[in-house]
């Protein structure tokens, strides 16, 4: 941002924590990042192959519209975040 | 699942940006609807038979920080609570300047909207504001970069959108819609000319007192201008002329018995005691006879089971809530009748969520008595329903 001051990255004061050795909570934030990450690289695979999908039909695209799924595929993402997010949680089912 | 905002403000967010919102909600949803259930099992087959009888929610907190359930649910939920503001931030700091110029338009176009924003640059923010970034919100609602900075309301409007996972409704005003609605059916008879929002952020809860009650003057007051910013400009791009002032609820500056509603929607819990006290005052100073104060909030300790009180409290000790626990452990009759208003005219209501349940649903709750016998009553979760109070002038 040229002209505002930035925003603060990170809330003021320090977090909680849960387990006996906080190393422990430490993992958690660790796997939590991770698991997003690879949540948004599913993502941008799944338009990817919507997209080379179009391109081998010989269906062009704008641009624009190249990485913007179509409302079914869109909820079909949606449920298999869903899935992973249960398959991710579930070892802690359990404890 | 996440609603993205999508009036004239809207930010423009690349597809991982998205995707990673997206994330967030899910898992959101994941903690407070799923293991939320299974925590509430936990307790009940291996903590509840150990507790001794009459144990309050302090009490169960304690047993089970011991529960690794309880560890894990409370270690991934404060995380996903950073990864709110996280996944939006970035989209808000590349936005800022666009947004700030969209807004600007929007404020002069009068042809949409007869909005003002009046803003008080010598107001002292009160330290439940100043000192500390309440629930993990990196700057909290206050930090003003300078002239036409309204990056904190965006961050507010589309942190909160990743984090209510749908429940809030299309434009975050569900409290509002349901709550106007039930309002209006209870008492067709009440017509508000002057309605005021305390502590009302971008005014999501603000706007639907407009569109219930079209003819009256609706005001909207905090103390933290760049979401007043931010109100003033999504007011007009929905086309809703709303009054958006600068000042604090404690001592506000107008005239006495000049509304018909005071309204506020989760604001005293995030006020210590004496402050919640002055702004009961003030809501009584500031009614004309056969007005009206209406608050939307957390139902009170005394309502609820010692579980349900223990769940709730999650926020005030584990999500920067210092005032949260406080402010259920008053009792709402109690303040009330402290402020003035009678006693006798004193009620409360958990009011469906009109998103969720439909419209029959809220008229059903409007011909009901208030009661509260549902641990979906103001717990952000599937099927939630809203709990309000007030008392008449
Ligand atoms: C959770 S937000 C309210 C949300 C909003 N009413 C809604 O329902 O969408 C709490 C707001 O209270 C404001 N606030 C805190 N203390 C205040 C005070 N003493 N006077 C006015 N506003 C205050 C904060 O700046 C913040 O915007």
């Amino acid at each position: 941002m040229s002209r505002l001051p930035p925003l603060p990255e990170r809330a003021r004061g320090a977090r909680p924590t849960f387990f006996d050795d906080p190393a422990i909570d430490t993992l958690v934030a660790m796997l939590l990042e991770l698991a997003q990450e690879h949540y948004v690289a599913r993502a941008r695979l799944a338009a990817l192959e919507h997209w080379a999908a179009h391109e081998v039909t010989g269906a062009r695209l704008p641009y624009s519209e190249a990485y913007r799924l179509p409302p079914e595929e869109e909820a079909r993402l949606a449920d298999m975040r869903a899935a992973f997010v249960r398959r991710l949680m579930a070892p802690i089912e359990q404890v | 699942m996440t609603r993205h905002v999508a009036h004239d403000l809207a930010l423009a967010p690349t597809r991982d940006e998205t995707a990673a919102q997206d994330f967030v909600s899910t898992l959101r949803a994941h903690v407070l609807n799923d293991m939320a259930a299974s925590m509430k099992a936990r307790y009940e087959a291996r903590v509840a038979p150990r507790m001794a009888p009459g144990a309050d929610g302090r009490a169960i907190l304690a047993a089970m920080r011991h529960e690794p359930y309880f560890r894990f649910y409370s270690a991934v939920r404060v995380k996903a609570q950073e990864m709110v503001w996280a996944s939006v931030r970035p989209t808000v700091e590349r936005d800022a300047e666009r947004l700030a110029a969209r807004a600007a338009e929007l404020s002069a176009d009068r042809t949409r909207a007869e909005g003002t924003l009046r803003l008080d640059p010598e107001l002292p923010i009160p330290r439940n504001v100043s000192a500390l970034d309440v629930h993990l919100m990196p700057g909290n609602y206050h930090f003003d970069g300078g002239d036409g900075d309204l990056r904190a309301g965006a961050l507010y409007e589309n942190g909160l959108s990743v984090f209510s996972f749908g429940l809030m409704g299309e434009s975050l005003d569900d409290i509002g819609c349901s709550i106007a609605l039930w309002l209006k059916l209870r008492h067709p008879e009440f017509r508000p000319a002057d309605i005021l929002d305390l502590g009302c952020s971008v005014g999501h809860q603000t706007l639907p007192w407009k569109r219930a009650y079209p003819d009256a003057r609706v005001t909207g007051l905090d103390v933290a201008s760049p979401c007043l910013r931010y109100a003033h400009a999504r007011a007009q791009a929905l086309g809703l002329t709303a009054h958006f002032l600068q000042a604090d609820a404690t001592a506000v500056p107008l005239p006495d018995q000049s509304q018909d509603l005071v309204f506020s929607s989760m604001f005293l819990h995030e006020l210590p005691v004496e402050d919640i006290r002055a702004v009961m005052r003030e809501a009584w100073r500031l009614l004309r006879p056969g007005g009206l104060m209406l608050h939307y909030e957390l139902p009170p300790n005394e309502a609820l089971s010692a579980y349900d009180g223990f769940y709730l409290d999650w926020d005030s000790h584990f999500n920067a809530e210092p005032f949260y626990q406080g402010y259920r452990d008053l009792v709402p009759a109690d303040e009330v009748a402290r402020a003035g208003f009678d006693r006798a005219r004193y009620f409360h209501a958990a009011i469906p969520s009109l998103g969720w349940y439909g419209e029959e649903a809220v008229r059903a709750a409007a011909r009901a008595s208030g009661t509260i016998g549902s641990d979906h009553v103001g717990r952000l979760a599937d099927g939630v329903l809203w709990f309000v109070y007030g008392a008449w002038k």
